[in-house]
């Protein structure tokens, strides 16, 4: 069983929501050995590849937090997008449940502040940083130098309105 | 005092658009309208561009299918070019093309459409989905997004990305093929042929559960338009036009792309940002046609592999004496059909030698300034036409799409849909449901035909003879 996913998701052609790709494309070239990979948006087909891991990372932009911030994610059994062919990361884990062996031991979503989502290939000077703040984060958590609880208590989730 | 309803969002179809159901003094359905009400304007920010660049812009209209305005801007750029592009480039062409038809054809049977099928019209919405499919039957949805992963799968073994990839472009494809992943490929074929076989054994047996329902759902007399290759058979990747009547006459046959415009019109009504085109042998309105599976199934002469065959007979026998079968309702069926074609003949590709070739792509200069592409896309008939100056800049450009094609048949479909269904001035969730079902027969993707962005919630709208609104329900 592979052991860690990570998937940095986003629009990359609206600049700071390409955040979570921009991440994953760092990981990938800093942990050419970890299983990175990118998408436009999270669909059923992915929970396949999630199931068979033990820890799912998402990376995605958010615009409901100033700092960068993880989540431990649970799986969820109903549909709030596009009616099944876009799914939020507790989709995802819900569908390897019901569909697969089950959801990895540990998932968690860690956000990335996005403040610019106009149209454009750059990403702001803020995100950018943020960016190099999740790499940093997600490399301990690589390296064995960390862990998903002591992220958690790292990055705190954001506090929902 | 007449009145209005209106249903806004649609939801599960690609874009944004809301309905309204006009009702008469007497509390009739007058009219019913589908209205498109996003704008991103692609043809006319692509002006002044590059058309070597169009591949890369035009594929971002999309998310389901950018595979197909890839190629078919691709295509116009051969023609500017003009240039024959080598064998393999085209059978890999051809592969792709195929591979968008699996994707999609089994995103709108599995994840979009059969949750109505299976947990029924008047199930709970909010369970209405992949989620509630899987509680029904979870082999069946696992097969289903497997089938979808295997269309991705080609997409992304032979352009390196399952969307946007930027690997076809004028002249050829960029990247060859190779045995391995050849072989990769055709140990899918097994079990994408069976979920094929299955999805159209389950949607047979459908057939006769809604009985009492098909007949609403949009079904009128029309015209059928697309491609088919030279000797008649189902094309999805060049031929040439035919147009069928809804007796199953065909009406004009062998049309060169390039003459699409002296037969298919483009009209627009105030009310909707999606084109309203039209067959421009019998005027507006009256040149009501449809395209996208329907369309090719009826059209074509036969398919040309075995199993699809067999389904297409069992189809045209629908049609009787009617000589085309022209109940929307039957989109699914061919849909289906196609969808078996596309695994049946993405296995004859597969195999054959010449697909690993690597000669891969032609290079020409701007040798046109007019240049035109044409392909099936799985929603129907895509024309890409772009104008350019010696240096191949764009001066003028027109996207025809499958969804606008089909826009005057899904106003028919909901108006039928309104008139069956309402009673008084109250929309209730069955109405709701049946409307986006029938809807979601031609799959519209309203991203690709106004060129707009997001998801496409339903939102109707029940509105008096004066406009004012009666009724209205959003999901």
């Amino acid at each position: 069983m592979t052991k860690t996913i990570i998937i940095g998701y986003g629009n990359t052609l609206r600049r700071d929501d390409g955040a979570g790709v921009a991440a994953a494309e760092t990981l990938a070239r800093v942990h050419p050995e970890a299983n990175v990979m990118t998408a436009k948006g999270l669909y059923p087909e992915l929970a396949e590849r999630v199931a068979a891991c033990e820890m799912a990372v998402f990376l995605d932009a958010s615009a409901r937090t100033s700092n960068v911030c993880v989540t431990r994610l649970t799986p969820e059994s109903t549909i709030h997008g596009a009616g099944g062919h876009a799914l939020s990361p507790g989709e995802v884990l819900g569908l390897c449940c019901e569909m697969y062996a089950g959801a990895p031991r540990v998932a968690m979503l860690v956000e990335i502040p996005a403040f610019e989502w106009g149209f454009g290939e750059t990403m702001s000077a803020r995100t950018c940083m943020m960016v190099d703040r999740c790499v940093q984060l997600i490399s301990e958590l690589l390296r064995g130098e960390t862990t998903p609880e002591i992220l958690a208590h790292l990055a705190p989730s954001p506090a929902i309105d | 005092m007449s009145q209005t309803i209106t249903i806004s969002p649609v939801s599960r179809i690609e874009g944004h658009a809301k309905i309204t159901i006009h009702l008469d003094e007497r509390g009739n359905v007058a009219d019913a309208r589908f209205h498109v009400n996003e704008f991103r304007g692609f043809e006319k920010f692509c002006e002044g561009r590059l058309m070597w660049e169009m591949g890369g812009i035009t594929s971002r209209i999309c998310g389901i299918c950018p595979t197909s305005h890839l190629i078919t801007s691709a295509k116009a750029g051969d023609d500017i070019l003009a240039i024959a592009i080598p064998e393999t480039a085209e059978l890999l062409r051809r592969l792709i093309t195929l591979a968008q038809w699996i994707q999609s054809h089994a995103l709108s049977f599995f994840h979009l459409s059969s949750p109505d099928f299976l947990l029924g019209f008047d199930s709970d919405p909010g369970s209405r989905n992949i989620f509630g499919l899987i509680t029904k039957d979870k082999e069946f949805a696992r097969r289903g997004i497997r089938l979808r992963k295997f269309g991705q799968e080609i997409i992304e073994v032979l352009g390196s990305r399952r969307i946007h990839t930027p690997w076809a472009v004028a002249g050829g494809v960029r990247e060859p093929f190779d045995a391995a992943k050849r072989d990769h490929l055709l140990g899918w074929i097994p079990e994408a042929k069976e979920t094929a076989q299955l999805a159209l054994r389950t949607l047979k047996s459908i057939h006769r559960d809604f009985a009492a329902d098909i007949p609403n759902f949009g079904s009128f007399r029309s015209m059928f338009v697309g491609l088919v290759a030279p000797d008649g058979a189902l094309e999805y990747y060049d031929g040439t036009l035919r147009v069928m009547d809804a007796n199953g006459n065909v009406i004009a046959d062998k049309i060169d792309i390039h003459r699409h415009g002296e037969y298919l019109g483009e009209a627009t009504e105030s009310w909707s940002y999606l084109k309203f085109p039209y067959y421009k042998p019998l005027g507006y309105q009256k040149g009501m046609y449809r395209v996208g599976p329907l369309a090719r199934v009826n059209i074509c002469d036969y398919i040309d592999t075995p199993l699809a065959e067999e389904e297409r007979r069992a189809f045209k026998a629908i049609a009787g004496e009617a000589g085309a079968v022209n109940n929307s309702f039957y989109y699914h069926y061919a849909r289906l059909i196609e969808l078996l074609f596309a695994v049946e003949k993405a296995e004859m590709l597969l195999n054959t030698p010449a697909i690993l070739g690597t000669d891969i792509r032609a290079r020409a200069m701007i040798n046109r300034r007019l240049g035109i592409g044409a392909s099936e896309a799985p929603r129907g008939t895509l024309f890409h036409r772009y104008e350019v100056d010696e240096n191949g800049v764009l001066l003028k450009v027109n996207l025809l799409i499958a969804t606008a094609q089909n826009n005057l048949a899904m106003n028919r479909t909901v108006r039928q849909l309104a008139v069956q269904y309402i009673d008084g001035n109250k929309i209730t969730e069955g109405i709701l449901n049946r409307i986006e079902s029938g809807i979601r027969c031609f799959v519209p993707c309203l991203s690709c035909s106004t060129h707009a962005s997001g998801q496409m919630p339903l939102h109707v709208q029940l509105l008096d003879c004066e406009g004012r609104v009666l009724s209205e329900m959003t999901r």
